[in-house]
Formats: structure tokens, C-alpha cells, sequence
């Protein structure tokens, strides 16, 4: 079996009712014997992928991931200022040739990669802007109502008085048990960190996720870490092993967050899930835009926690309306296949109306 | 005293000479007192420095150095991805307050710094425009005629081979005294890095610059220094303090070399300097353009180690024709001036010539 061709297509942005949230990209790669490998992206990554990495892929047997994950990253690292659009880009494809592997082993992913189990909670989470505590509280608990066990929300910039206000209305309306995990978008520094980290602890927050300005990552989470009870999720802005390993190792991470494509994809993942749990360290990838991709690596890992993903008829998402029968999730939690491969099919009329 | 006006001004792209894509601005931070500071960078940080940080400035006391460095540095956005620009604007103006509180206190910036010496050795930096091991040899052979105890080569993707080969006729050609550093850019992973780096070693290379592949610099740097003689240097791609701790501490790194504008300027520097010599490494901060500016720092440290510089007449350089008297760079030795601040006035026909 050959890769024959690869084929990103776009999607427009009025995909949206939310226009904050940016376009999507489809891709697939199609092999001479007649089966195709999907995955997505965004379109900052079409360009990459038709000039730099397909090429690489076009003749290779697709089975090889090992193999041609490290060829692809080999153009990476010859391009390093465009590391992280580059290995996203890598991500989209890595993915989709395990799509390949799947159907052409006639086995479901989450099987391939580890088949820790056949299925794995979701939390509710979506970014918003200009949210009330209460109007917070309410979108928590419409969830929590429809059976999610976990809620994330998204700090945009409040003080830290209205972040434990907000988390203080949150706990009231979902009650005890139920998982809030808060978003913090690297906004705090070490010392503030640890003083609002403290004020959250009595309304059980499960993780503060990027919570320490941009400049001293791995130093300010040690910090933070060795000072809260509450576990730190952190690495949705690294796109390489050697700094996943770094924060666990280091900076005291709980919860790994490496992007799925951001990552680099599956083939990487398992390296960095390994890595994770050689430091007790839990997975739970960042990527709430693709519960379908997550889902099936998370489900697979002995480490794997739990799945980001905007709830179905959020503005944000798609996962819902992209394929044929879409991603199953029931109270709150997604329940793999048994079909080979991603077992997704694109809805080509959903396709064809939103092309940009 | 007040600032009361920031001005940067870009010049035309033929005030360099053979290099037209390295576009210069000049910059001058009026006060009300009649002193004026002056500083210089890259034209494309024009609008960082009039627009987003001039404004943080205009009203307040020059003189408080750290106050304003981290006002300036507060602007950094969360997720940085345009942190290298803004910070490399706040190191320009960094300078211009130095200069200034040189100016204020009648004392040569290099004494206002610590004072530790009043010279300091320069290096011959070939560019990135020489190619082949006789051009570099004989380039190399040229400067140390004229004084220069150290020279330093640029890797542009050579075979390991030809960078050995290239060392061994730079050594022959310059004799067993001077000091020969190869800029590696970024080029090699851990096991390359090694293995050249023990070939290299028989020609007794000083240093080697930024050996190591962009996603595990600290890593892999550690690993190279530990398995090699040759002092390994790096830091330029560092825009902040925790990251050039993490290459002092852990990364083995025995030169630091963040750039002398996007480390933020002497603020930021002298702490890095401190930080480096808490660990045995010396200074040697990045910016071939710039000796002027980097030589009253890395004199007044007790780590400093040799000012990097494009020879006086090279074809990127400028610092040898703006001022009226510039740098006193003779036999590859820089006298530093006894004049306030950094003690150089531009020279108002050439910027005239030169505007944009």
C-alpha cells in the first residue's frame, strides 16, 4: 500500500454563529489501494502540508508511522522558526495515516494505540467571552443537568475576586462531585498563582490550567505546584517531548495537555503519555475543537483522564455536524466503536455547503 | 526629570551597504532637562517603540530604570507570540535611559554598570556572507594581522566534514594564539553536535555557538557539554532571565550570549549576568551590529568575556560610520570612552544622507 495523494480543504469561518472561533480545514489521504485516511486542521496549516509534507508522504507506505512521522519532522526541524505550524501540520497527517492503519488492520484506533478501555468521560467546556458568575453557573450546570460529570470554564482577564466568585457559583449550582477545572490562559505569575490557587481550594477545583505567565513555564508551575493542592494541567503550547518532559518532570504538571495536532499527533503522544506516566503524571490532550481525534487516544492510555470538547450544538463546533454518524457521547461521556480505523466518514453535503 | 518625547526614525536601506535587507532606525528619548538618550535597532521595531512603548514613558523619570523596564514588560500579551518584538523594543529604549542617567550623573555607562574594566577584547565576526575554507581562512588571517585574537565562522549547512576541515585551515592560517569560535546555528542534533565537536577539539575551538537543534536546546546542550572540551555558548534566541537560568544551570552553557536588545537591554542583562556567574559562565551578549552597546556591559561585568563585532569596513556594519566619534575599536582592543553615558553623538549628516 502507497500514499497516493493528500487533500486539505477548507472550510469558511461562517461555518460559525460565534465568529471568535476560527475556520477549520478537512484533510485526507488516499492511498492506491483505494482507501483514504482523514483527519483535520486549520487552514494556516493547508499550505505546509501541500508544499512541504505531502510530498514526503506521496509513494510511502503508510503503515510505517514511525517512519514517516520522523521524515516529516526532519522538514520541521530544517524550518524551525515555523515549529509549531509545522508540527501541527505533522499532527493532521500523523493522524490520518493511523486512520489508514486502522482500516487497512481492520481494527478501531483506540485498539491500536493501546486499548486501555472502550470508553472515556467528556467534560463540557466552551470559550466565552463577558460571562456573569451566575450566567457561568448556569451554562455549568444546563450540563451537569444532561449528565457531564466535569465542567471547564475560561478565565478572560477577571481579577482573581471574581475568579473565586465565579468558581464559588459554579460549585453551588453543580454540586458536590462534580469536576470544575478553570482555565486561567497563562495570566497569572507565580506568587499571584499561589495566593488565588489558595482562595479556590475550599470550592475543590480539580485543575488550574495554564496558570503561570508566559516566561517562566516550567519554574513558575514547580512553584505553584509545591504550594496548592489543586493539580496543574498545563502544555497545549508545546510542540515537542523534550519540553512535555520538562514539565512533568520539573514543573510539577499533573495533567499533560500537549495538543493532538499540536503535538504532533499520535505517534508522538504515546511517547509523551509515557513519558507522563513515568512521572504519575495524567493525559488529557488539549484540542476542544476534535472530541473525535482525542477521544480514541484517550480511551487508549492507562494514564488517559478524561476528553476537552465543546458540547454538541456549541457555536464553536463541528465535531457534530462533519461526519455521517459522529463521535457517540451520552451523559457526558464518549463511547468508542468497534469500526476500523477513526471509524468516521465525512458528510460530503456538509462539506460541499461550507467550502471556502 | 521627565521624558517628554520618544523618536525612532527609520534609516533608508542603502546607509548599509551590500546588505540591503538589514534596515536600521535610529532612536533618540528626549526629557525635559535638555538631555537627550540615544539607542538604535531594526527598522521593522519602529512602530513597537513610537506606538506601544514610547506612550508607557512620556512623563515619567528616566532615571528609574527597573520601574520602567517592568511597566514596559507588563505589556508582554499572555500568550506572547509577540513577546521577541516587544521585548527587543524595550531593551532599544532600555538603552536610551541608560544612556541618559549616564548623562544625568556624568558617568561613562560602562562605570555606571560595575566598572570592572575600562577595555575589553573584541572578536572578528565573519557574517554569514563568506563561504568555502579558504575564504574563511583567509578572512580569519586578515583580521588577526590586524589585531584580532579571536575570529569567529558561520555554519550556513555544511557537511561536518567541511567544518572540520574549515576549523583546521582557520587554525593554520591564524596561528596557534587566536581564538576561533564557530557559530553553529542551530544545525545539529545531541550526537551530531558530539561527534563533530570531538573532530573539531584537536583544532582547539574556544566555543561553539548555539550547537544544538531547536526542541531540546537545554537537553541537549547539557549533553554536548558534557561530552566535549569545548565550552558551548548560546542564549540569543532568549527573550527572558528563566530561560538563560535554565542554559547556565542545566544546560552546561559556559558563554551566555542573549542578544543585547531582546534580552530587554542593561536592565535585564545585569541580572543575566549575574545569574551566569553564579554558575562559572561568562558573558558574551549577542549583536555584531551593535559593539558600541554591548562593550560598556560586557566591560563593566566581572564575567564579561570579548565583545562580538563586525570589523570596522565590513559591509553590514554601521556602528564605525553614525557617530561623530565612534566605538574606539584598535588591534582588536575597545578603549571605552570617559565620556557620560555611552558617549557617542550621532553624526547628523549621516542620518540625513541615510533617511529613510
Amino acid at each position: 500500500m502507497r500514499v497516493r495523494d493528500v487533500k486539505v480543504t477548507v472550510l469558511t469561518a461562517t461555518t460559525y454563529a460565534n465568529r471568535q472561533h476560527s475556520p477549520h480545514a478537512t484533510v485526507q489521504v488516499s492511498t492506491d489501494d483505494g482507501l483514504t485516511g482523514i483527519s483535520r486542521c486549520f487552514p494556516a496549516h493547508a499550505r505546509v502540508i501541500d508544499e512541504q509534507l505531502a510530498p514526503v508522504l506521496r509513494g510511502q507506505d503508510p503503515l510505517n508511522t514511525e517512519r514517516l512521522w520522523r521524515a516529516m519532522y526532519d522538514v520541521v526541524r530544517q524550518n524551525s522558526r515555523l515549529h509549531h505550524t509545522m508540527v501541527t501540520a505533522v499532527g493532521a497527517l500523523d493522524i490520518a495515516l493511523w486512520d489508514l492503519k486502522g482500516k487497512a488492520l481492520n481494527t478501531p484506533v483506540h485498539r491500536l494505540l493501546g486499548g486501555f478501555r472502550d470508553q472515556i468521560p467528556k467534560y463540557a467546556d466552551e470559550r466565552m467571552l463577558d460571562l456573569s458568575p451566575a450566567q457561568h453557573a448556569g451554562w455549568c450546570a444546563k450540563y451537569v443537568a444532561r449528565g457531564y460529570r466535569a465542567v471547564k470554564y475560561h478565565m478572560m482577564g477577571e481579577a482573581p475576586d471574581v475568579v473565586v466568585e465565579t468558581t464559588r457559583c459554579i460549585r453551588d449550582a453543580v454540586g458536590p462531585g462534580v469536576k470544575i477545572m478553570i482555565d486561567v490562559h497563562k495570566m497569572w505569575d507565580p506568587w499571584m498563582a499561589v495566593e488565588t490557587a489558595r482562595r479556590l481550594e475550599s470550592y475543590d477545583v480539580f485543575w488550574l490550567e495554564e496558570p503561570i505567565s508566559w516566561d517562566d513555564q516550567v519554574g513558575g508551575m514547580a512553584f505553584l505546584a509545591a504550594n496548592t493542592r489543586i493539580s496543574v494541567a498545563a502544555g497545549e503550547s508545546e510542540s515537542n517531548l523534550y519540553a512535555c518532559r520538562d514539565l512533568v518532570q520539573r514543573g510539577g504538571v499533573k495533567v499533560l495537555q500537549t495538543d493532538v495536532i499540536g503535538g504532533g499527533g499520535y505517534t508522538p503522544w504515546l511517547k509523551l503519555a509515557a513519558v507522563a506516566g513515568a512521572f504519575h503524571a495524567q493525559a488529557a490532550p488539549h484540542g476542544a475543537s476534535f472530541p473525535e481525534l482525542l477521544a480514541p487516544l484517550i480511551a487508549a492510555l492507562p494514564n488517559g483522564l478524561i476528553v476537552s470538547g465543546a458540547p454538541a450544538g456549541e457555536p464553536s463546533e463541528i465535531w457534530s455536524k462533519l461526519y455521517r454518524e459522529p463521535l457517540e457521547v451520552r451523559d457526558g461521556v464518549c463511547h468508542l466503536r468497534d469500526r476500523p480505523g477513526l471509524g468516521l466518514e465525512f458528510e460530503e453535503a456538509y462539506i460541499k455547503a461550507h467550502q471556502a | 526629570m521627565k521624558i517628554t518625547k520618544i523618536e525612532a526614525r527609520a534609516l533608508s536601506a542603502a546607509s548599509v551597504t551590500g546588505n540591503r535587507r538589514s534596515v536600521h532606525a535610529v532612536v533618540r528619548v528626549f526629557t525635559d532637562q535638555g538631555l537627550t538618550g540615544i539607542s538604535r535597532c531594526m527598522a521593522s521595531l519602529v512602530p513597537v517603540v513610537n506606538d506601544r512603548l514610547g506612550p508607557l514613558l512620556l512623563g515619567q523619570d528616566p532615571l528609574n530604570s527597573d520601574r520602567l523596564w517592568a511597566k514596559m514588560y507588563a505589556t508582554v500579551s499572555a500568550y506572547a507570540q509577540d513577546a521577541r518584538e516587544i521585548i527587543t523594543g524595550i531593551g532599544t529604549l532600555d538603552i536610551a535611559l541608560w544612556d541618559i542617567k549616564g548623562k544625568a550623573l556624568k558617568a561613562p555607562l560602562h562605570r555606571l554598570l560595575g566598572g570592572f574594566r575600562d577595555e575589553i577584547p573584541a572578536y572578528a565576526d565573519g557574517g554569514m556572507i563568506l563561504r568555502g575554507p579558504k575564504a574563511q581562512a583567509d578572512w580569519s588571517a586578515k583580521y588577526a594581522e590586524q589585531g584580532y585574537r579571536s575570529v569567529k565562522y558561520h555554519v550556513m549547512g555544511e557537511s561536518p566534514d567541511e567544518i572540520v576541515e574549515t576549523a583546521r585551515q582557520v587554525r593554520k592560517a591564524t596561528g596557534p594564539d587566536v581564538r576561533l569560535m564557530i557559530d553553529v546555528h542551530k544545525l545539529w542534533e545531541p550526537w551530531l553536535a558530539v561527534e563533530t565537536a570531538r573532530r573539531l577539539e584537536e583544532h582547539d575551538v574556544f566555543w561553539l555557538e548555539e550547537p544544538i537543534v531547536w526542541d531540546d536546546q537545554v537537553g541537549g546542550m547539557a549533553f554536548l557539554a558534557a561530552n566535549t572540551r569545548i565550552s558551548v555558548a548560546a542564549g540569543e534566541s532568549e527573550i527572558n532571565i528563566y530561560a538563560c537560568r535554565d542554559l547556565c544551570a542545566r544546560g552546561g552553557v559556559k558563554v551566555l550570549q542573549t542578544d543585547m536588545h531582546s534580552s530587554g537591554g542593561y536592565t535585564a542583562w545585569l541580572k543575566m549576568a549575574a545569574v551566569a556567574e553564579a554558575y562559572h559562565a561568562r558573558i558574551s551578549p549577542h549583536g555584531a551590529s551593535y559593539p558600541e552597546f554591548t562593550a560598556p556591559l560586557i566591560a563593566a561585568v566581572p564575567n564579561g568575556l570579548v565583545v562580538s563585532a563586525f570589523p570596522a569596513g565590513e559591509t553590514s556594519e554601521l556602528w564605525s560610520k553614525m557617530y561623530r566619534q565612534p566605538l574606539d575599536l584598535r588591534n582588536g582592543t575597545i578603549y571605552l570612552s570617559d565620556r557620560p553615558g555611552l558617549g557617542l553623538e550621532f553624526d547628523e549628516q549621516f542620518l540625513k544622507k541615510h533617511a529613510a
